[in-house]
């Protein structure tokens, strides 16, 4: 259960370097980042590393936060750019690779045919509908993290669902 | 407001399972579904794929609260900046096979180099040794050191599979040396007509970008590419008389 009470508290604590606050603001808010490089990268190892990888960077930078109610919104922010150069390092590697000629590549398989599904949805699809299952059905409070109208995300979604409709159907 | 065609009605089928549909307007969606075998058979479909994706959902969870508590105690254990006590980043990893790719690369060049001595004349000429023996000796030197500090960095697994794949290339490149070589002069034109074709701009970025791959800085980059262009001017001076004007035969090898 995610702790209670605003951001702004453990956030000042943290700032103080108090690890043990910053640590109530990594429960609470894992989720919500796990969920978003999930949705970036389609692959949940990596999302998982990414995600790690954003709390230590957060815990490094939060004195450069500077108002201690947008915690969630910055976190974020972050994870959003880690996820970006992680994706620059694919296509680079992905490049390199191809200097050195033709390559067999073991790449990870998805373990279900819906991850499968999700993962060829474009990210701008597969973000919203991963933060829907994975942090709590609420599609206002993800326009409201993500930043963007509720209109807007609402469309996306429509054309997630209706993507995965034609890819997970029994019937075809 | 619903205007009633079975489209509107899916798309708010939709909404339903997106949340954001209220429950007046579900029952409205409920009895037309009821009427309409289509929509029925539409809303049977998109419950039975909300509920697969819920599954998916909870089979991450796992995972997801390993992370987090993974997470939480590293956090406690580590001092920040001293070392990372989080698990590796996966980017890391892509660099270290592209790191691992690039030295394998490297060492087979440089087998064919060494097979070169032993060559008949009117063979193909090999690559290096249009180089010097001071650069060779370097270019030796600077390539099996990165590879041995890429090594040494991995964990044992990664150690280990390293090893055995640096031995195995190495073997390889001296069981079957002519081989390597053509590999090695493939790949090296290859490399360099990318380069070529490249603004100076973007060059300048791919170096970047290949030095960061291959942990080098910057300069060690650059100079190993001074090697491998010394290279290639030698091949383009000995193929050149050969090469007859206009023939796509002797065109890029890409």
């Amino acid at each position: 259960m995610p702790p209670q009470g605003p951001d702004q508290d453990w956030v000042a604590r943290s700032r103080n370097g108090d690890r043990e606050a910053y640590e109530q603001l990594v429960v609470r808010h894992y989720r919500c980042v796990y969920a978003l490089c999930l949705g970036m990268l389609a692959n949940t190892e990596e999302a998982q590393d990414l995600t790690q990888e954003t709390m230590l960077v957060g815990f490094e930078k939060i004195r450069n936060l500077r108002q201690d109610d947008r915690f969630g919104h910055w976190i974020l922010q972050i994870a959003r750019n880690l996820c970006i150069d992680a994706i620059r390092r694919r296509k680079l590697f992905a490049r390199s690779l191809s200097l050195f000629g033709p390559q067999e590549r073991n790449s990870p398989q998805p373990r279900t045919d819906v991850a499968a599904a999700i993962g060829k949805l474009p990210m701008e699809l597969r973000i919203p509908i991963v933060m829907f299952y994975l942090d709590g059905r609420e599609a206002a409070a993800i326009a409201e993290r993500l930043q963007i109208s509720k209109s807007s995300l609402y469309q996306r979604m429509r054309d997630a669902r209706a993507r995965l409709y034609e890819l997970l159907r029994e019937d075809q | 407001m619903m205007d009633g065609s079975c489209s509107d009605v899916r798309n708010r089928m939709i909404d339903r399972a997106n949340g954001v549909l209220p429950d007046a307007e579900w029952r409205q969606v409920v009895l037309h579904a009821e009427s309409c075998k289509e929509c029925g058979r539409f809303m049977t479909e998109l419950q039975r794929q909300d509920k697969m994706l819920s599954g998916w959902a909870v089979s991450t969870e796992p995972e997801l609260q390993a992370g987090l508590a993974e997470a939480v105690r590293s956090l406690r254990a580590c001092g920040r900046p001293a070392g990372r006590a989080f698990r590796t980043a996966a980017p890391l990893r892509y660099l270290r096979q592209a790191a691992a790719a690039m030295i394998l690369v490297g060492l087979g060049f440089l087998a064919g180099s060494f097979a070169s001595n032993g060559r008949q004349a009117g063979e193909t000429q090999p690559v290096a040794t249009a180089l010097s023996t001071e650069a060779r000796a370097q270019l030796i030197e600077d390539v099996l050191g990165l590879a041995r500090a890429e090594i040494e960095q991995c964990d044992a697994r990664t150690r280990r599979q390293l090893t055995e794949e640096f031995a195995g290339s190495l073997e390889k490149a001296t069981k079957d040396l002519s081989a390597a070589m053509d590999r090695d002069r493939k790949w090296l034109m290859t490399t360099l007509t990318v380069l070529e074709g490249k603004r100076n701009e973007e060059r300048d970025s791919l170096y970047r970008d290949i030095a960061k791959l291959a942990h080098m800085t910057e300069n060690e980059f650059i100079r190993t590419k001074q090697y491998f262009d010394q290279a290639k001017s030698s091949i383009e001076s000995r193929r050149r008389p050969n090469m007859a004007p206009g023939d796509p035969a002797q065109g890029s090898e890409l």
